[in-house]
């Protein structure tokens, strides 16, 4: 009986004279202070000491870009950081920022953790953004199994101009939803009655932000065209892998539906040169392309403009009359569809194989693949698989442009 | 030489924790890519050795081992079974002060580490040069010598390797051989090279 007392009392007093001596010395050695971070010399934010940058900067209403939600792997929160508090570059940050970027101060705001104070520079245009905005949904459709169309007019007061390329971010709110409820047009029935997806439900609790491409065209002024492709889980891991928290919501809204929105944002923009462009697209990949040459065919000029396109079948092909069309009404203009598995019934009498192989062999028979411009845009397997394609055609990397958050 | 100076010499290369004893080899392994995280582990461990044998000393021969009590008519308690929740609990002290002062002061370093900072709480170098020091029946004065040789073995051990690792990027390896799989052939080597010392021992 002694023996247990004195035992734990030994162990009790031991354990509690070391947290006290710890919490003495943390107090020390961690002040709790409070913080000034300058944004762009014009905006004063305060921050407690461990705080992370991407969240004061979102608490001051700086509203900059974080597809991934903080995780470090999307690379849109990209701030430049000067001044003591910011501390050096994390692991999570050497796989996304450049040596070069290293070298400028460039941080992701998401691994920041503020140690001190520290002055900020965001571009301009984010800082007049503001926080985010309503619009309205005016129509929805599905353009293929997976593929939804969103139309959404801005408010008056926005301005819907915006670089080709770029993308914007939608916040869904908490919400729960039944895929039993989406409304399916018949000709894509059978593929959600054999996938199973019609047994899904999906839901969030919180907010949750994504970036989505605009693909808008001049013609939709005042609106925002956007082509959202479900994130369904896996065949198989449905049990285990929730489908897309925004995405889902977005196949939920219907027209007079509100939708928060900020941006517009983005990196991924046409180059200001009279070279050639090809344009490699799969999937959703095609809403940035579509805003791209859309803009590039309504300026004057004589750039060939070549559009690659891959999809799996017929039903997964969108906005091919639109592209024929255009085609049959600019000479410079190609559209070039292929299918990695038509079906059947599809009567497709157009190429079949993988994008990759389509772009080689027409590729190799231009007098000059390495003088044009490469843009792409698609999942990532389909941006590898073009990547080392024109590394085969000898095309350097500083032609080719690419974005490949939109799977 | 003196005996604290031989047993400083003995815990920092006869025997030497990674390379003699293979203790310790997660960090060692993980923490050696680059010199400048490598000096820092090698700095951290001498510190969290250096305190903690020491203090563990303190606290298991004034409270733990056989006969602590008899000042107080206890002679026969003994209390030597809470030595391995006393140890962990000084050394997750010690390692979470480090980490507050390494944020504090080098925060470069603290990057670095990332999670191989609190992982050092379960560290099995840092809990052996505790059960050592109680195996082996060292005084005070010994436990300090002892844990700082050992620590200092450490170092030099994770900083050597990663001379050599930093070296090997120029170097041109199979692919199968490319990072950690050359890192277990080079300390598998340095540990043959670190067998000598066992043998210079033995002739004395």
């Amino acid at each position: 009986m002694t023996e247990a007392l004195i035992g734990s009392l030994v162990i009790v007093v031991l354990v509690v004279g070391l947290t006290v001596g710890l919490l003495l010395l943390r107090s020390r050695l961690v002040p709790d202070t409070a913080l000034d971070v300058a944004v762009n010399d014009a905006l004063h934010l305060a921050a407690r000491r461990g705080d992370k940058l991407l969240g004061v900067l979102h608490g001051g209403g700086v509203m900059i870009p974080a597809a991934c939600g903080g995780s470090g792997t999307c690379g849109l929160c990209r701030v430049t950081v000067t001044g003591e508090g910011a501390g050096g570059p994390q692991a999570t940050e050497r796989g996304v920022l450049s040596a070069r970027e290293r070298r400028d101060h460039v941080r992701l705001a998401c691994q920041t953790t503020l140690r001190g104070d520290c002055a900020v520079s965001v571009p301009d245009d984010i800082l007049s953004a503001g926080g985010g905005f309503t619009g309205t949904v005016v129509s929805a459709r599905m353009l293929a199994p997976l593929i939804r169309e969103i139309v959404v007019r801005l408010p008056e007061d926005r301005s819907s101009e915006f670089l080709a390329g770029d993308f914007m971010q939608i916040t869904a709110p908490p919400y729960r939803l039944d895929f039993g409820s989406i409304d399916v047009p018949p000709e894509f029935r059978e593929a959600w009655e054999i996938s199973g997806w019609r047994g899904l439900r999906a839901g969030s609790e919180t907010e949750v932000t994504r970036a989505y491409s605009l693909a808008s065209r001049p013609e939709d002024e005042g609106h925002a065209v956007f082509n959202i492709r479900l994130a369904v889980p896996p065949p198989g891991r449905e049990d285990e892998v929730p489908p897309g928290v925004v995405s889902s919501w977005l196949f939920g809204v219907a027209p007079g539906d509100a939708v928060t929105l900020s941006g517009p944002f983005g990196e991924f923009h046409v180059q200001p040169t009279a070279r050639e462009m090809v344009y490699v697209g799969g999937g959703v990949g095609m809403a940035p392309l579509r805003a791209m040459i859309h803009q590039e065919l309504g300026k004057p000029g004589d750039r060939r403009i070549r559009y690659f396109y891959g999809a799996r079948s017929a039903a997964d092909l969108f906005y091919s009359d639109e592209f024929e069309a255009l085609a049959a009404a600019h000479a410079r203009f190609t559209w070039s569809p292929t299918l990695s598995e038509p079906a059947p019934g599809d009567r497709w009498t157009g190429k079949t194989g993988f994008i990759h192989q389509t772009l080689f062999d027409e590729m190799r028979a231009h007098p000059a693949p390495e003088e044009c411009e490469y843009y792409l845009c698609g999942p990532p397997v389909m941006i590898s698989a073009v990547l080392s394609t024109l590394a085969r055609l000898g095309v350097e990397r500083d032609l080719i442009f690419y974005d490949d958050f939109g799977a | 030489m003196t005996g604290l100076g031989s047993l400083f010499l003995t815990a920092a290369f006869v025997d030497n924790m990674p390379l003699t004893l293979f203790l310790g080899l997660c960090t060692f392994l993980a923490l050696s890519k680059r010199p400048e995280a490598a000096v820092g582990l090698g700095v951290a461990m001498t510190g969290v050795l250096g305190v903690t044998v020491p203090l563990n000393h303190l606290i298991y021969q004034g409270l733990l081992a056989p006969g602590a009590w008899a000042w107080a008519g206890m002679p026969d308690l003994d209390l030597s079974y809470l030595s391995l929740i006393a140890f962990i609990g000084v050394i997750a002290a010690a390692v979470q002060l480090l980490e507050m002062i390494l944020d504090r002061f080098f925060p470069a370093i603290h990057a670095a580490f990332g999670v191989f900072l609190p992982l050092l709480t379960v560290q099995c170098a840092i809990l052996a040069g505790s059960l050592f020091m109680v195996e082996r029946d060292y005084t005070l004065a010994q436990s300090l010598v002892f844990g700082l040789g050992s620590g200092t073995g450490f170092a030099v051990a994770v900083a050597m390797l990663a001379a050599i690792r930093t070296r090997l990027a120029y170097a041109d390896l199979p692919a199968g051989l490319r990072g950690l799989g050359i890192a277990f052939v080079l300390t598998g080597l340095m540990s043959l090279g670190f067998a000598s010392f066992a043998q210079m021992a033995a002739a004395q």
